[in-house]
């Protein structure tokens, strides 16, 4: 039996439950993946994950598709956590902050200290465990649309095209939300890293131009 | 300090995306290939995205998903309504739409007195009242005379009926599963079930 | 339609029928898989989990691997595949009102029991991955 994701779909939508089983088998652990970076908490990441595909399979009618069905999940996917995260209230902020001195602190603050900290220590381990509980910490940081995008990019290896469609945004704005992104959490685990008593929090220099 | 000659890191992350045109990714490699600096930042970025995957991606392959499939299908409709219930609702749906056609076709009566035949009767006068909730009751309960396994009986609270199989204590012993899997259950030395009831 | 011709109709019928209800009975069949790995307990499953902890058996997770709606009737051997290789063979042997006999043979189990409206039966039916299955007996509405 062809089992190609449209195929399963095809198969779930006329009642083969089996079907819509080997497609959850299919992509749990990745959404998983995604959910537990956006809720940060294992148990409601899986409750989250679970609800994502109880979705999907409630709307599997409304499926057209015309789009890939893994963008399709994943933007069920996330905007789930986005409620989940809305709910909760912490760190809701719809508004995204964007600052254009922010070229100007990577290269000084943060140069060589990813990849040296990453490769070259004695304790790698131990280190590599810091660097992990710190960078969830800054991802917690990150208004949910950046930690979105980002956990997509980097977890799916989605291409801008697939990130368009599945955030349901123009690809200029993937590239500069991505960005943007990165940059702050780069920022954030520099701060975290230099043990700086000051974290996220502290207000940003406003740049020139504020531009999505 | 940045070089005005350096890309800008935005245009790196494009880069690490592999989103840049291709005469701006060859301008770029020609860049990165005299530019430590540039090279380092990249680096930089690649590490984030490197180590964010490896700490979800670890997490999830370490999470048991065995029961996670089954756990959505059940999630969906766990419960279908018996095919009376459904009869009966198409039945007075049918009464309610279509007042006139009450002898047209005859696959249509005989669904809805089907529906009527296995609806709960009414009851009958006289007919004693239900002594409000009754579990099942057990009549017998035996296992296979070779197996070293023996059946206990418990009765919930809520009437419902428990067959456990513990190892018995007369037989050889038969390993039931892991030690983890093995619940705290004290074979009675009777078939008496806790508190009484039954 | 007046009361009187309704009845005609049904008494038409029933003659023209074989008494269906007398013979048949409505069980849900649900497999759990109970085990002390992980800290799930499927929706639905929580009373399993109070009663069988009130009793003695205490697991920490309760996830349901399948259900089945069942039609039993009598002289009908109906089968449950179970996710340990094992199959469950169902018998009804009697209906009386709203009270059936049912027969339950999982190997090494055989139980007989008379179940009324309400009221599940849990059977242990072996272990499997890192707990038990639970084939869990519950009559449907009828």
């Amino acid at each position: 039996m062809p089992t190609d994701d449209l195929t399963l779909v095809r198969r779930a939508r006329s009642g083969d439950q089996r079907a819509f089983g080997l497609l959850v088998e299919r992509y749990q652990k990745k959404v998983y993946a995604v959910a537990l970076g956006m809720v940060k908490d294992p148990e409601e990441a899986l409750d989250v994950s679970q609800e994502a595909f109880v979705k999907v399979y409630r709307y599997l009618d409304r499926f057209k598709g015309d789009s890939s069905f893994y963008t399709w999940l994943y933007r069920i996917t996330t905007n789930t956590c986005i409620d989940v995260l809305r709910r909760r209230g912490v760190n809701s902020s719809d508004s995204v902050e964007y600052d254009d001195t922010v070229q100007m602190d990577l290269s000084e603050a943060s140069l060589g200290l990813l990849s040296s900290q990453v490769d070259t220590s004695p304790a790698r381990s131990a280190l590599r465990r810091e660097l992990g509980e710190k960078l969830e910490e800054a991802l917690a940081e990150l208004p949910e649309k950046h930690r979105a995008i980002l956990l997509l990019r980097e977890m799916e290896g989605m291409s801008y095209e697939d990130l368009a469609r599945t955030l349901e945004i123009p690809k200029g704005t993937v590239m500069s939300r991505l960005f943007h992104a990165r940059a702050k959490v780069q920022r954030l685990l520099a701060r975290y890293l230099n043990d700086e008593p000051a974290k996220a929090k502290t207000p940003l220099k406003k740049g020139g131009q504020g531009s999505e | 300090m940045s070089d005005p000659h350096c890309t800008s890191v935005q245009e790196l992350s494009a880069h690490l995306d592999g989103e840049l045109s291709v005469s701006a990714r060859v301008a770029l490699e020609a860049h990165l290939a005299g530019c430590p600096a540039c090279r380092a930042r990249l680096a930089e970025l690649r590490a984030v995205g490197v180590a964010l995957r490896r700490r979800f991606e670890t997490q999830a392959e370490a999470r048991d998903f065995s029961g996670f499939a089954a756990s959505v299908l059940a999630r969906l409709q766990p419960y279908r309504p018996p095919l009376a219930e459904r009869l009966s609702v198409a039945w007075e749906e049918w009464k309610t739409h279509r007042p006139g056609t009450v002898l047209g076709g005859l696959g249509l009566i005989a669904a809805a007195v089907v529906a009527v035949l296995l609806l709960p009767q009414p009851p009958r006068p006289g007919a004693v009242a239900d002594t409000g909730r009754q579990g099942p009751s057990l009549e017998a309960v035996s296992t296979d005379e070779q197996s070293h396994i023996a059946p206990v009986v418990l009765k919930t609270e809520g009437g419902d009926a428990i067959i456990w199989l513990v190892d018995h204590p007369d037989r050889p012993s038969l390993s039931l599963g892991t030690d983890a899997s093995v619940p705290e259950v004290t074979p009675p030395a009777a078939v008496r079930p806790k508190g009484g009831q039954l | 339609m007046t009361v009187l011709l309704r009845s005609a109709l049904l008494a038409a019928c029933l003659l023209a029928l074989p008494a269906v209800a007398e013979n048949r009975v409505a069980l849900l069949a649900e497999v759990v898989q109970a085990s002390n790995e992980g800290t799930g307990v499927d929706p639905g499953l929580e009373k399993m989990r109070e009663q069988f902890a009130k009793s003695g058996i205490t697991y920490k997770s309760y996830h349901r691997v399948s259900h089945e709606q069942l039609q039993l009737a009598i002289g009908r051997a109906v089968e449950v595949r179970l996710p340990n290789a094992k199959t469950a063979t169902l018998t009804l042997l009697s209906v009386k009102g709203s009270q059936s006999q049912v027969s339950v043979s999982l190997p090494p189990l055989q139980t007989t029991y008379t179940l009324g409206r309400e009221g599940s039966v849990y059977l242990q039916a072996g272990p499997h991955a890192n707990g038990v299955l639970i084939l869990v007996l519950t009559p449907s509405a009828s």
